[in-house]
């Protein structure tokens, strides 16, 4: 006798699995979050992105000395119980500039991930929906996007505008960083706008906008939330990058990147100068990664298999 | 006038000749010498000339000390003593000839003798060449006709015979002896540069022919060059090395690891010191620290400001640059000055700023530098205490609503020490004053223009001497003819009074003239001039087995002093 396929076989674990109640209604974000809950590594990693943002508000209202402030000790002290993670090259507080750094950080992984979100939905959603020559620029636009380094556009943006304030910077890489969220919505839409709920809604009238905004776009939002996760901390390993380069914000802002890229000369003998913001941007971008996949795991649970 | 004085010339050329004779860090007793006595060290850049008559740069003074000779030298201690000079020389009493009696014996590295013609001959070369030390010759009586073009000889040089020069000065110049200590004073070899070519001749080992201690014997352009001393040099004993290799395109790192191979003596001769980083991991570890060593150098970085114009003016309606900025009836930005200054804590700062204090030190003993004529003395300025508490004060009474020094800018020329420097200035007015000032920096020649022009508020101002002699600062910078637009006073400093010392002391030998040049300067702390940040360092590491070798603040010691020890 043959066996039962495997598709099937796996439907059932899944069905098997998630153990609801005959009757019970439960919410998108409710479905999401018992499901998350059940993912530990998730569950640590949205924690600690709690815990930078968290951190990242408090940054604006306290820290434990100025973050610009020289000379609070000897420079490239080590850490003492005055200052837990020590002193740079400048004598300032590490802890504090860490602070503010996460506050950075986290300004410019949200802000480029809601622009680029902005400006790849509109797109995206467009080129699926109307296809055709729309379709076909904005899939050129896409495509030639993706041949250029993104690394190389941003360094040129900042380069020849010499601009440097971090809403800038967000832009610069928001610039660059739409295409895939671009990619994704369109692709969401290609296959939503055939669905049934559309056509109904097409049938009755129901104008472009509309559907575009209150049918297709709805439908299409888990993905998009996994996708912008994603966005927060390639932004991130961004801005550190651009300010390692000193093309990010300008001192004596504490970008992480920036403060690794000052401790790296005296790294052999001050290593903790530099040790300490980069295993604070290491574990915030693991910490997003996890969150974002524990999100879409939970948003979409085929994907875990 | 003033008439120089004669005796006290000669009595300070005999102290250097004395020293000299006693002194000398030659075979000193009890060193077991190592039986190659070759020195060898890196510099980043290759020389641009090692022309008398050109050499500006401090890596091609450095050569260029060791290949010519002078009539006068500086010693390790920048005291002049004489070198083809056969001492002191004879100053009329209006102090305005100068007769110098040559050594007999002297003699070019190819054998060719040096006579009196021979420094004419370099000197009027020198003075047509009009380059960045021609100056040295200015107090010579025809000098700005041979500089300028129309004249080939200073009218004022003369050679009664072989063994004899004599200048006429227009003006009583105490100076002078100083400066011509200087490369650019050095006696040069007609015959060859005739021969070899004006331009070419500084090129190659066999046409490259001084009077100095030691000659060149290689020489690969942007890749090494070879030394040796000259045999039987005429001066005498000219030190143990038998041959100076010199590694050219080594960057700071690299230098640095083939010195820890035991590849080069020393890094940091030539102006080309480690890198901070390096520095600071040499401080930190008890056996490297004994190799490495700091020695003052002649350079103090000051904040400027503006006295002609902006809040900081001495005039609320503003001053012509060039007119008087002291003396008036009332100093509107004295008590804003000296706040900035007493605002700023000169430890915080060379720690911050300076690896530690490795690289400069605080500044609190005047504008000249320590280590050099004119220095007032450790904590000698007032203005450069420390006093957040009494600064602020002080501030807020000058300035209750912050309104003077809104949007005030701080200008400096970008470099990591200099942004380290001002950003530090910049966290100290914020934290002590409570100003927030925005820091403007750019390219050195824009910060110049701006400068020369009067119209930087705030910003970055610094000397490094030439030579030991308090004129070369106060006559570049302070005096009320360079106050005027597109001149080097930076701030438009104009103090008649002072500018009548100055004149006095100009004309005085330095032991006459020293209380005069120290009453100039506390005048200027008085005025609040600047606020004198640090003085600079000049770092070396040297293997233990390596001995003689260190900086006297504006030049590198001798190679004739340097031993290498069996090792």
């Amino acid at each position: 006798m043959a066996t039962a396929p495997s598709d099937y076989a796996l439907q059932e674990d899944f069905v098997a699995s998630e153990q609801y109640e005959v009757g019970e209604s439960v919410s998108l974000w409710q479905d999401t979050w018992r499901r998350m809950r059940r993912n530990r590594l998730a569950l640590i990693a949205t924690a600690f992105v709690l815990f930078v943002l968290l951190v990242a508000i408090v940054s604006q209202f306290w820290t434990p000395y100025p973050i610009w402030k020289q000379g609070v000790g000897p420079t490239y002290q080590t850490p003492t119980l005055k200052h837990p993670l020590g002193l740079d090259q400048s004598g300032r507080d590490i802890l504090s500039r860490l602070m503010g750094g996460a506050a950075i950080s986290m300004e410019v992984g949200i802000g480029t991930a809601l622009l680029s979100s902005v400006i790849g939905i509109v797109l995206g959603l467009l080129a699926g929906f109307y296809r055709g020559w729309i379709d076909s620029i904005i899939s050129l636009v896409i495509n030639v996007w993706y041949g250029i380094p993104d690394l190389l556009v941003v360094i040129m943006i900042v380069v020849i505008t010499g601009r440097r304030e971090l809403l800038f910077i967000i832009i610069a890489i928001s610039i660059t960083a739409w295409v895939n969220m671009a990619r994704l919505v369109r692709g969401q839409t290609l296959s939503l706008r055939e669905r049934e709920f559309v056509e109904a809604a097409r049938s009755i009238g129901t104008r472009d906008f509309s559907i575009l905004f209150r049918h297709i776009f709805p439908n299409a939002l888990g993905p998009i939330i996994v996708q912008a996760t994603y966005l927060v901390p390639s932004a991130i390993i961004f801005e550190a990058f651009l300010s390692y380069l000193g093309l990010g914000v300008p001192p004596p802002n504490p970008s992480w990147g920036a403060m690794t890229a000052e401790g790296y000369r005296s790294l052999q003998y001050a290593p903790h100068i530099t040790l300490i913001p980069a295993l604070a941007l290491g574990l915030t971008l693991v910490a997003l990664n996890a969150f974002g996949d524990g999100l879409r795991d939970a948003l979409d649970p085929r994907m875990r298999r | 006038m003033i008439g120089i004085r004669p005796r006290a010339a000669a009595a300070a050329l005999a102290a250097g000749m004395l020293a000299l004779a006693c002194g000398g860090d030659n075979g000193a007793g009890g060193e077991t010498m190592a039986a190659d006595q070759t020195l060898t060290f890196p510099i980043q850049d290759d020389v641009e000339t090692l022309d008398p008559g050109h050499v500006s740069s401090s890596v091609d003074i450095t050569f260029a000390q060791e290949i010519f000779s002078g009539l006068y030298r500086f010693d390790n201690n920048l005291r002049v003593i004489p070198e083809i000079a056969s001492g002191a020389p004879d100053v009329s009493s209006d102090g305005k000839t100068y007769t110098f009696k040559l050594r007999k014996d002297a003699r070019f590295s190819n054998g060719d003798p040096i006579k009196a013609g021979d420094f004419l001959y370099s000197w009027n070369r020198a003075a047509r060449l009009n380059d960045a030390y021609a100056t040295v010759f200015a107090p010579v009586v025809g000098f700005d006709s041979t500089a300028g073009g129309s004249a080939q000889t200073m009218s004022g040089l003369t050679a009664p015979d072989d063994y004899t020069v004599k200048a006429q000065l227009s003006e009583p110049a105490g100076f002078w002896l100083t400066e011509l200590a200087l490369w650019n004073a050095a006696v040069v070899d007609e015959k060859v540069i005739q021969s070899a070519g004006e331009d070419t001749w500084w090129t190659k080992p066999e046409t490259l022919i001084g009077a100095g201690p030691f000659k060149m014997t290689a020489r690969t352009p942007r890749a090494s060059m070879e030394f040796a001393p000259v045999p039987g040099w005429w001066g005498g004993s000219n030190g143990t090395m038998t041959k100076v290799k010199v590694q050219i395109g080594v960057d700071q790192s690299a230098a640095i690891k083939k010195f820890e191979a035991g590849g080069y003596s020393l890094v940091g001769m030539a102006n080309n010191p480690p890198s901070p980083d390096e520095i600071l991991r040499y401080r930190s570890d008890p056996n490297r620290s004994r190799l490495l060593t700091i020695y003052p150098s002649a350079r103090t970085t000051w904040l400027g400001f503006n006295l002609v114009k902006g809040p900081f003016a001495a005039s609320r309606a503003g001053i012509t640059p060039g007119r008087p900025t002291s003396g008036l009836r009332s100093d509107p930005g004295r008590d804003g000055r000296e706040a900035f200054s007493r605002a700023i804590d000169r430890d915080q700062l060379v720690d911050v700023a300076c690896v530690k204090g490795a690289t400069c030190s605080k500044a609190t003993g005047g504008y000249i530098a320590k280590g050099l004529k004119g220095y007032l003395g450790d904590n000698a300025d007032p203005t450069a205490r420390f006093d957040a508490a009494g600064a602020r004060a002080e501030y807020q009474k000058w300035d209750p609503d912050g309104s003077r020094v809104q949007g005030l800018r701080l200008r400096y020329n970008t470099s990591a020490t200099n942004t380290q420097l001002f950003s530090n200035v910049q966290s100290q007015l914020k934290s002590n004053l409570n100003i927030s000032v925005e820091l403007a920096p750019s390219d050195f020649p824009t910060l110049v223009k701006e400068r020369k022009a009067k119209n930087a508020i705030l910003f970055r101002d610094s000397w490094g001497a030439e030579y030991d002699h308090p004129q070369d600062w106060f006559s570049n910078l302070w005096t009320c003819e360079q106050a005027a637009a597109g001149k080097g006073n930076s701030s438009g400093y104009c103090n008649p009074a002072m500018d009548k010392i100055l004149a006095k002391a100009d004309t005085e030998q330095i032991d006459q003239a020293q209380a005069q040049y120290r009453q100039a300067q506390r005048l200027m702390i008085q005025d609040n001039y600047g606020s004198a940040l640090q003085y600079g360092n000049q770092p070396y590491v040297t293997q233990s087995y390596v001995k003689g070798a260190g900086f006297n603040s504006l030049y590198d010691y001798s190679w004739m002093n340097i031993r290498i020890l069996k090792h």
